[in-house]
């Protein structure tokens, strides 16, 4: 099923049927919120969420969300999200299940919590993973795309799985510890294509993999490390019978942030390894490592309006910052800029009421490392420089 | 009419443009609040001091129950309003932003319920008389005695 317009409001009446069904039963400890958003992109080059280079540039950015959650006891919580999102790509995304969890958690102090979460779960990955579709949760249009790029989203977002948990308060630190252990989701083509090429016959599955958080917040600052360790077999006829190919995927993200009345800043680090096993047919790396960093500075100077602005790079490879050895390696196929990205921008997000936010930004990109396959198909005729305006309208209930 | 990319300076200069002239609306129509807050709950709950470390944990939607197990609801006026701002200055001693924030991450990633938002002081007064393990926030003025006043101890206590 395709996410277009029409189901968006059919979703949209039965969530309202839903709404007045909570509503007159007065459950205080039960809630379903709705999201909607509708975004708009469009670049000087390249495509970005649809054909954004046409003259109106592209409306294919659309994404509805509607969860459930309810308190049953004071130590049981569960809840559910469902989610559709369109991005301008051929495989475009059902309507899925985003999370759906129970957790169960134990106070034996006003000062510590701790507890087990079973079920499909969100990864807990830097500060933005978590509600990286919502669109008002986001500190601007798009998230920074060095750490939360789409191409191998489905990876990143959610995972069936258990996480264990222990959330302690010493005098005003707030610390939060989670680890998990994980089957991750591929269920999108794209995510092999993107980490094996766009010719390979076969398809990667998931073994168990591992997630962890730790985070500290010390009023004005908030500190975290958090990160994944995946490992996936590849299964295809590019690979001889008696060997296990498979690639092993270890994430660590350092994230930071800094708030006063004003103004918060916000920064993380990410180190990104990929080990390819008997998997020289289909890389010309058996290792890679990549690393993104953005630096964010938001201005809270009303209660209404934000502004920010923004650098954002991402090298996929440390040993290839330029490009160079790929583009040799593949006779300029892949080009020396789909190697590093490096985007300034300057945003900002108006929140008209409490239901409805409009965004808009503009971004200065050198280079397409993060740029989705999906809308590009060919690497080699990607520019190297080029311009994005962003914006975005959602609405929640 | 045909529009390409090359109208890109044009449209960054709107674009600056529109965000100062929202700049200026938007201190225009600020407007400044100077009301104490007390924090209310239901008449029979039976916690009737929070130390301000835990009234950090339940805004912050970290501590779901009281002592007596009995769940917690949690009611904020519009978190865009000054008096939402200023309570969560002066009284919690967090940002609204970052309050905010937390809801967000919590609510959307299956952890927690958000906040029930109500519309006026009144609203969230006669909300919190009805409703049970509740507990919310009203100017001194607006106190009367059907919800309850809890006395704050300020400063971080470990006796727990």
């Amino acid at each position: 099923m395709k996410v277009s317009l029409v189901t968006y409001l059919a979703l949209l009446l039965t969530h309202t049927g839903l709404i007045h069904a909570s509503s007159s039963t007065m459950l205080p400890s039960a809630s379903i919120n709705t999201f909607m958003s509708q975004g708009y992109t469009q670049t000087s080059d390249n495509n970005l969420y649809g054909k954004s280079q046409d003259s109106y540039g592209s409306f294919s950015l659309r994404e509805f969300g509607l969860n459930a959650s309810a308190n049953i006891t004071p130590s049981f919580f569960t809840s559910a999200q469902i989610l559709a999102r369109n991005t301008g790509h051929d495989e475009d995304n059902d309507i899925s299940l985003d999370y759906a969890l129970v957790d169960y958690s134990h106070s034996p102090s006003e000062f510590r919590t701790y507890g087990i979460r079973l079920g499909r779960i969100k990864n807990p990955l830097g500060f933005y993973n978590e509600t990286r579709d919502v669109a008002f949760t986001r500190p601007s249009v798009i998230l920074p795309q060095s750490i939360y790029f789409d191409r191998t989203r489905d990876l990143a977002l959610s995972a069936d799985g258990i996480h264990v948990y222990n959330n302690a308060k010493l005098f005003s630190h707030n610390s939060e510890l989670t680890i998990g252990i994980l089957k991750p989701r591929i269920e999108d083509k794209s995510t092999t294509k993107t980490l094996l090429g766009q010719s390979v016959q076969g398809s990667l599955k998931n073994n168990t993999g591992y997630v962890w958080k730790a985070e500290l917040n010390t009023t004005p600052y908030t500190l975290s490390l958090s990160g994944a360790n995946l490992e996936l077999t590849y299964n295809g006829p590019e690979i001889l019978a008696d060997k296990e190919a498979n690639v092993r995927f270890l994430i660590n993200i350092l994230s930071f942030q800094y708030d006063s009345e004003h103004i918060s800043i916000t920064s993380e680090y990410a180190d990104r390894r990929f080990k390819f096993t008997n998997m020289e047919s289909l890389t010309p790396f058996k290792k890679q490592n990549g690393e993104s960093f953005y630096l964010q500075v938001t201005t809270l100077s009303s209660l209404k309006f934000k502004y920010f602005v923004r650098y954002d790079v991402l090298y996929q490879n440390k040993d290839d910052r330029n490009g160079n050895k790929l583009s040799r390696l593949t006779n300029g196929n892949r080009p020396n800029h789909s190697q590093f990205a490096k985007d300034w921008t300057l945003g900002m997000r108006w929140d008209i009421n409490r239901f409805w936010v409009l965004s808009i930004e503009h971004h200065w990109i050198n280079g397409t490392a993060w740029l989705p396959f999906q809308n590009n198909p060919l690497p080699s005729e990607t520019k190297k420089t080029w311009r994005l305006f962003a914006g975005n309208i959602s609405f929640r209930y | 009419m045909r529009l390409t990319y090359s109208d890109n300076k044009l449209k960054l200069l709107i674009f600056i443009l529109v965000m100062i002239t929202l700049l200026k609306i938007s201190h225009a129509t600020e407007t400044p609040y100077n009301s104490r807050y007390v924090v209310i709950t239901h008449a029979d709950t039976k916690n009737k001091t929070l130390s301000i470390s835990e009234l950090q944990g339940i805004y912050g939607l970290k501590i779901k129950a009281w002592d007596d197990k009995t769940p917690i609801t949690i009611f904020s006026t519009n978190p865009l309003n000054q008096e939402h701002h200023n309570f969560c200055k002066r009284v919690l001693g967090v940002f609204a932003h970052q309050l905010q924030r937390a809801w967000d991450r919590l609510t959307y990633s299956g952890r927690a319920i958000s906040p029930t938002i109500v519309s006026s002081f009144e609203e969230m007064r006669d909300a919190v008389a009805k409703t049970p393990g509740s507990i919310g926030y009203i100017p001194q003025n607006e106190l009367t005695s059907i919800v309850y006043k809890v006395k704050i101890i300020s400063g971080d206590d470990h006796e727990g």
